[in-house]
């Protein structure tokens, strides 16, 4: 009795710890993919954002060199790992295709600007940052607003 | 001058021992996704580690026994290792995030992967542990983790709204597009990071290590009651920054460097050292105590001779164990596992264990046959009572609240 109770302990913190990783699994529905455009959206304008105010600090010389590289890196890497994550998703009908590609626009772009940033930010370009970071803003409320707009549909 | 001096280094010890990566990043994660709508998890986290920490400095005081000790005696040997199987995993998982969780802050400064970091940050803290004294150990990095305080200057500078924070922590809701179970998950993850089993591991063990008897009760208590609430207080400063600069423009915390953001927007670069320079002490800090932790409960479980007062060819295995803790933390770390995760998962399954490190210890600041006349009071019993059924509640909801919310995805 007290193996098969330990066994079952083990068992459940085993699933638990797999389903903490969050794999992406196969959208089935259009809910279903309207979901994971939603969180995929909002990943992405995390990521955004933070590019955004640390190229500020970066450019204002609020930060050192190393951290303002280090800050933009993840972001990228946080912006590519969503992309990639989001890219493999089959999409089930006519709806989450055209969904699909008003997104996919939208993080192409984000991609190229932060990838942009990191590049400036490991030359040491502090001060070019803030400016190629511009374009951040509009797509940041761009994303929010597909993040509105996003959910389940009828 | 020298009770003075010991109750300073006591509240170091403890401040540095509350701030660790756990803290770090979970405070931070929060206040960016829920605003200070969390701030009572904190509370109530901190009033937990308050109430059993000084259980346990006390009854380490009285009885010269560190927790563990008591845990196998108390639970039988079969019970016990099935606790010490729960508490050293979760130690062990500590110690792998905080390892990374030092890399991690050195790659801020010099832009150099952290992984290749990780080895000379495992190689450091072994050498620490085995060179330097256990007094120059806590003044030293506690002192540094005090750099800490540069995030509540930084809420300061961001000259918030304090009747809105106030407003937002003293009326708790769950955000518009937030569940409720993920609410709670995440209430979760912010207690078990302010209740983590080392914290009283490695204080009760440093109460026998420093041979404190039933006269260092007043010290016991004036490390408590200052240093974790002062603990307390820098987690709340680093929830509020978050949630003055990233609630509102939607950026979630996942990576450490994100945790400076705000200091640098407010005080810029001298502020920015400041924590990066907290952000190395605490998690350096909490390396060594959690690589400590191992070896204290493994070795108080088997009853071996253990300590770092003792010398290493006297307390071999406790000295192997922390060794070998350190060499597995390392080559997990190295793995490129995401040390952010690592941290997660060790905050969450703390909580889901913490009824078994807690227990044993309000059991004994019970019995009289340990403790004569230092029994627990009739309030700090209530007080105690009513944590230890939070604790129960709190450890089986935890797993079925990861899986429910895809570990608060």
């Amino acid at each position: 009795m007290r193996r098969i109770t330990i066994a079952l302990l083990i068992l459940i913190v085993v699933v638990a710890l797999i389903v903490g990783l969050r794999p992406m699994t196969p959208a089935r529905t259009r809910d279903d993919f309207a979901n994971k455009s939603k969180d995929t959206a909002e990943s992405v304008l995390s990521s955004v954002q933070t590019a955004r105010l640390t190229a500020g600090v970066g450019t204002r010389g609020d930060a050192f060199g190393p951290y303002v590289s280090v800050v933009l890196s993840e972001s990228d890497d946080a912006v590519a790992k969503a992309q990639g994550s989001y890219d493999r998703i089959q999409p089930p009908d006519a709806w989450s295709d055209a969904t699909r590609a008003r997104l996919g626009r939208l993080l192409d772009r984000s991609g190229d600007v932060v990838s942009q940033l990191r590049i400036v930010a490991r030359r040491g370009e502090l001060d070019r940052l803030e400016r190629l970071a511009r374009p951040l803003r509009p797509l940041a409320a761009k994303l929010q607003r597909f993040i509105d707009d996003a959910g389940p549909r009828p | 001058m020298k009770k003075i001096f010991g109750v300073t280094l006591g509240i170091l010890t403890a401040m540095g021992g509350f701030i660790d990566i756990g803290d770090i990043v979970a405070n931070s994660a929060t206040g960016a996704r829920f605003g200070m709508s969390l701030a009572w998890a904190v509370l109530l986290g901190v009033v937990g580690i308050v109430v059993y920490a000084e259980m346990a400095g006390r009854v380490a005081s009285v009885t010269k026994r560190a927790t563990f000790d008591l845990v196998r005696e108390r639970l039988g040997a079969r019970t016990g290792l099935v606790n010490l199987g729960a508490s050293f995993f979760i130690t062990m998982l500590t110690l792998i995030a905080e390892v990374a969780g030092v890399a991690l802050a050195v790659q801020l400064v010099v832009d150099v992967n952290y992984l290749l970091w990780i080895p000379l940050v495992g190689f450091a803290v072994w050498m620490v542990i085995w060179r330097v004294k256990f007094s120059t150990l806590e003044t030293v990095f506690g002192l540094m983790g005090l750099a800490m305080i540069v995030v509540v200057v930084a809420v300061v500078q961001l000259h918030p709204s304090w009747s809105q924070l106030w407003h937002h922590a003293s009326h708790p809701s769950v955000p518009s597009g937030e569940g409720h179970p993920t609410y709670f998950y995440y209430a979760i993850a912010l207690f078990g990071a302010a209740m983590t089993p080392y914290e009283v591991f490695f204080f009760s063990s440093g109460a026998v290590e420093e041979k404190w008897t039933r006269s260092d009760l007043m010290l016991n208590r004036a490390n408590v009651y200052l240093g974790f609430p002062l603990g307390g207080f820098l987690s709340l400063g680093l929830m509020a920054g978050a949630a003055l600069v990233f609630h509102p423009i939607g950026v979630g915390v996942e990576n450490l460097s994100q945790v400076g953001l705000p200091t640098s927007i407010a005080l810029g670069k001298v502020g920015l050292a400041f924590i990066i320079v907290g952000f190395v002490a605490c998690t350096f800090g909490a390396a060594l105590e959690t690589a400590l932790s191992c070896g204290y409960t493994v070795s108080q479980y088997f009853g071996w001779q253990w300590g770092k007062l003792v010398r290493p060819r006297e307390a071999a295995r406790f000295h192997l164990v922390v060794l070998v803790s350190l060499f597995v933390a390392v080559v997990v770390g190295v793995t490129a596992v995401d040390p952010i995760k690592v941290t997660e998962y060790s905050i969450v399954l703390s909580a889901a264990a913490l009824p078994l490190t807690y227990f044993p210890i309000l059991v004994v600041a019970n019995d009289r046959t340990y403790m004569g006349e230092d029994v627990n009071g009739p309030v700090k019993n209530t007080i105690a009572t009513f944590y230890m059924v939070v604790l129960t509640i709190v450890a089986l909801a935890t797993v079925p609240l990861m899986i429910a919310t895809k570990a608060g995805a």
